[in-house]
């Protein structure tokens, strides 16, 4: 991994500050001489794919390398070798065949992009696809939280995003210890629409209770025109948004939305699909958590 | 030579580092909140929030939304109407270099309800512990050793610029042609009556019932704006003169 | 990195309003102040009404710069800044007097100087290479204060003329430690709030300038590194500071032993003009050198 790194002469590359660079190399903020890229100090892989087959740059504005002179000038080649023009081979060399891919090997899904719907939808038909939701997604399976509405499920038809939020550090569990950050975002709330609220009878600041498959977490109505409803495939759908910065460790400030969320994730990395799962909610008069 | 700091609300992203920022340099303590169903909390100035970001939003007749944020404060008339208001000769008083107008400990001797009323903009409190009138102070005590008051210095936007009046009210100009090329409504509060001068793309209304010292909703016989202009000099000397 | 070479900031209020303010904060620095003051004020109004240059346009080699051929190693007219010996009779008569209120140990030698000049038994050409460091002998004035006297007489010149010069190479980059204009090395660095007009956050602790011992160029530099060695090691590089002016520094380096001075100017409301904030560092100076440091380049009133 760290092969050329280490020259005899200049020790580690890696240490190096060197900020020089051409006009050329300026323009695209590429410093050659800070650090070290392995193996060859080629800084923009395929670079060679950015020049026709002359070596002249398609963007002369934004050029990462340019055959001048018989040679070539701004980053390391790859190869090295000639333009195409001279002989040269493609400039994926490290593809088989040259070219560049729109997908490799390895992947647990693709090879195209497509559109599914997220593991918990308000559809009962994806209108892009035979296939509902990503048949390779990661679930668990090992409790009872673990569980997934069917598609369309009249008893939790309204679709919950979560977010973070600027007062507080991701899950807030620092930053809810912090008077003055408490004092300006000091509770969990659920942001809806003006339809939605009039729907279930609730007014802005309202305590809400919402409910999932999984699991319940109290919340203040915040209602606003920033949400709307969307109309999708002939029919209303209700979208409600909740943050994630709060927690049952400080006590009366809202319990955490993630009692709420789903525990699936990406079929690669396994990244939760904590931005949408199916809930309902309704007003109730007096809170515990809040 | 008197300072200005201009607000382009245009830039500001209602992070509240202002707001935050303020209360820390203070040391004000901390205020028990709840959540109302807003993003503004507290929901009001307080004795303890001499800085405070509103947030108000609109939805237009096309359908599209307007969320706006406006960071509120004193905005240190050039000719407070408070200090007019006010029965001590050095309870609310003017610092000759900055143009910052000061409320001193004396601000607990004076009728609070009455410079309340006084100010066009809504902005004195009353600390029920020390019976002091409290507001912004324009961070004096920064500003004399040469530093950015607070609220400038924290906003990570770089929505609040400090300096001297002549050279904000450049700024601010330039400011307001560039944004009313997509707003045509633009407008600089206030500009030639105070020292914190806020840039809004829209209807100050829009933003703040007090984004301006409005005429229209004054009790009493005379105008926020009237006071504004100075008109309530005389009457206090001649309300002194009356008491004796 | 790129250059953004600044204009010398607007002069005259800022170096009165930055004087005023240094003398009420350390009236240890008065005398000091009193001296430098007017002789720092009366070089920015001449600096102000002096021609820029004027000579051949340049054709600035940007692959060359970007090497490190400063602006004047580029031109054809033999690597310096113009002549401005025709302009030095008149600053004579302006500065002399001035400096002769503030130094009064060298006011004899100065009156000598001055109507040496004016009776032309010292010509504007002689004065002028003497501002750059050659020999001018004139009876009675020592070796020392002519050549203190006659750098002070060619700088407003030599600055206005830079002033041009950078505008020349404004947003090459220029990664080097020494000036692009003209290959000085820097005696101050500030660290510059930069307001940028756009739609994203914007940085707080501002970028770092270098600025010219000779012709107070400022350009831009990477910040955590010693402008003398390139050391960018944490443990090696070091800033020195008095707790009660804690937007003064001098960054040193331990390991090639050199300093620069700094005005952290993030948070100030009014940055003072950097030849003042350097004057009211010279405690700090005289400390760095005390500790063992040695600055890139000096000050007039360094070695005071």
């Amino acid at each position: 991994m760290y092969c050329g790194g280490y020259s005899p002469t200049e020790g580690n590359l890696a240490k190096r500050r060197d900020l020089t660079q051409t006009p050329m190399q300026a323009k695209i903020h590429l410093y050659p001489k800070f650090a070290w890229a392995w193996p060859v100090n080629r800084r923009i892989l395929y670079n060679r794919a950015g020049v026709d087959l002359n070596g002249t740059p398609y963007n002369p504005a934004k050029a990462v390398i340019a055959w001048q002179d018989g040679k070539w000038v701004g980053d390391v080649p790859d190869g090295p070798a000639k333009p195409m023009a001279q002989g040269g081979p493609y400039p994926f060399i490290m593809q088989t065949e040259g070219h560049g891919q729109l997908y490799g090997p390895g992947r647990e899904d693709g090879p195209m992009p497509e559109h599914y719907e997220p593991a918990e939808t308000p559809l009962t038909k994806n209108p892009f696809s035979s296939q509902m939701s990503n048949p390779c997604m990661k679930t668990v399976h090992a409790s009872e939280y673990d569980v997934l509405c069917k598609n369309g499920d009249p008893k939790y038809p309204i679709v919950l995003t979560t977010y973070c939020m600027t007062e507080h550090w991701c899950s807030g569990s620092e930053t809810r210890n912090g008077p003055a950050l408490l004092e300006a975002e000091p509770q969990q709330y659920v942001e809806l629409s003006h339809e939605l609220a009039k729907e279930k009878g609730i007014k802005n600041g309202d305590f809400v209770l919402v409910e999932s498959l999984r699991g319940k977490c109290e919340a203040v109505a915040m209602v606003t025109v920033r949400i709307k409803p969307f109309t999708v495939m002939g029919k209303t759908v209700h979208l409600v948004g909740m943050p994630f910065a709060f927690g049952w460790t400080k006590p009366k400030c809202g319990d955490a939305v993630n009692r709420l969320t789903t525990s699936v994730g990406d079929p690669n990395t396994t990244i939760p699909e904590y931005k949408a799962c199916l809930v309902n909610l309704k007003k109730i008069a007096k809170a515990t958590e809040l | 030579m008197p300072k200005a700091i201009l607000i382009d609300t245009t830039k500001c992203t209602a992070c509240r580092g202002c707001q935050v920022g303020c209360k820390e340099w203070k040391n004000y303590p901390p205020v028990a909140t709840k959540q109302r169903g807003t993003h503004q909390n507290p929901p009001d100035l307080g004795p303890y929030n001499v800085k405070l970001v509103r947030f108000s939003e609109h939805m237009e007749s096309d359908g599209t939304v307007k969320w706006y944020f406006f960071p509120d404060a004193c905005r240190h008339c050039l000719d407070a109407p408070c200090k007019s208001g006010a029965s001590l000769e050095d309870s609310i008083i003017q610092d000759k270099e900055t143009g910052a107008v000061i409320y001193t400990e004396k601000t607990a001797k004076e009728n609070f309800e009455a410079i309340k009323s006084s100010c066009p903009y809504d902005i004195p409190r009353l600390d029920p512990k020390t019976k002091r009138i409290v507001k912004c102070d324009m961070c004096i005590d920064r500003v004399r050793a040469n530093l950015l008051p607070m609220c400038v210095k924290s906003c990570a936007m770089g929505a609040m610029t400090f300096g001297e009046r002549s050279d904000i009210l450049k700024l601010a100009a330039t400011r307001l042609v560039a944004v009313q090329k997509n707003n045509p409504k633009a407008q600089l509060c206030d500009m030639e009556n105070v020292s914190i001068i806020y840039l809004v793309a829209d209807a100050p209304g829009k933003y703040h019932k007090y984004a301006v010292a409005d005429a229209s909703d004054s009790p009493g016989y005379m105008t926020r704006k009237e006071m504004l202009a100075g008109v309530f000099a005389p009457l206090r000397k001649a309300t002194k003169q009356l008491q004796g | 990195m790129q250059t953004t070479a600044v204009e010398t900031p607007a002069a005259l209020r800022n170096i009165e309003t930055a004087l005023s303010r240094a003398s009420t904060d350390i009236p240890a620095l008065t005398p000091l102040l009193t001296a430098f003051g007017p002789l720092l004020a009366a070089r920015a109004r001449l600096r102000e009404a002096a021609p820029g240059w004027t000579g051949p346009a340049l054709v600035i080699d940007a692959e060359r710069f970007g090497q490190g051929a400063f602006v004047l190693a580029q031109t054809e007219v033999g690597g310096g800044f113009e002549d401005m010996s025709a302009h030095l009779t008149g600053a004579a008569r302006t500065l002399l007097p001035i400096m002769e209120q503030s130094f009064p140990a060298i006011a004899a030698e100065l009156k000598l100087l001055g109507a040496a000049i004016a009776s032309g038994a010292l010509t504007p050409k002689a004065l002028a290479s003497a501002g750059f460091g050659d020999a001018a002998a004139v009876p009675g004035v020592s070796e020392q204060t002519m050549a203190f006297a006659a750098s002070e007489l060619v700088r407003p010149f030599v600055e206005r003329q830079a002033q041009d010069l950078a505008a020349q190479v404004k947003g090459l980059p220029w990664p080097q430690t020494c000036c692009p204009v003209c290959g000085g090395a820097p005696n101050m660095s500030v660290l510059r709030r930069v307001q940028e007009d756009g739609e994203f956050l914007q940085a707080h602790g501002g970028r770092r300038f270098l600025r010219c011992s000779s012709c107070s160029t400022e350009w831009t530099h990477k910040r955590v590194s010693c402008p003398g060695c390139g050391c960018e090691e944490p443990d090696e590089l070091l800033v020195l500071r008095d707790p009660a002016r804690v937007h003064e520094r001098a960054d040193a380096c331990k390991r090639c032993k050199a300093f620069v001075l700094c005005l952290d100017s993030g948070e100030l409301a009014e940055v003072p003009d950097p030849d003042v904030a350097a004057l009211t560092m010279l405690p700090l100076e005289i400390q760095a050198k005390q500790q063992g440091f040695a600055p890139l380049a000096e000050h007039p009133w360094s070695s005071l």
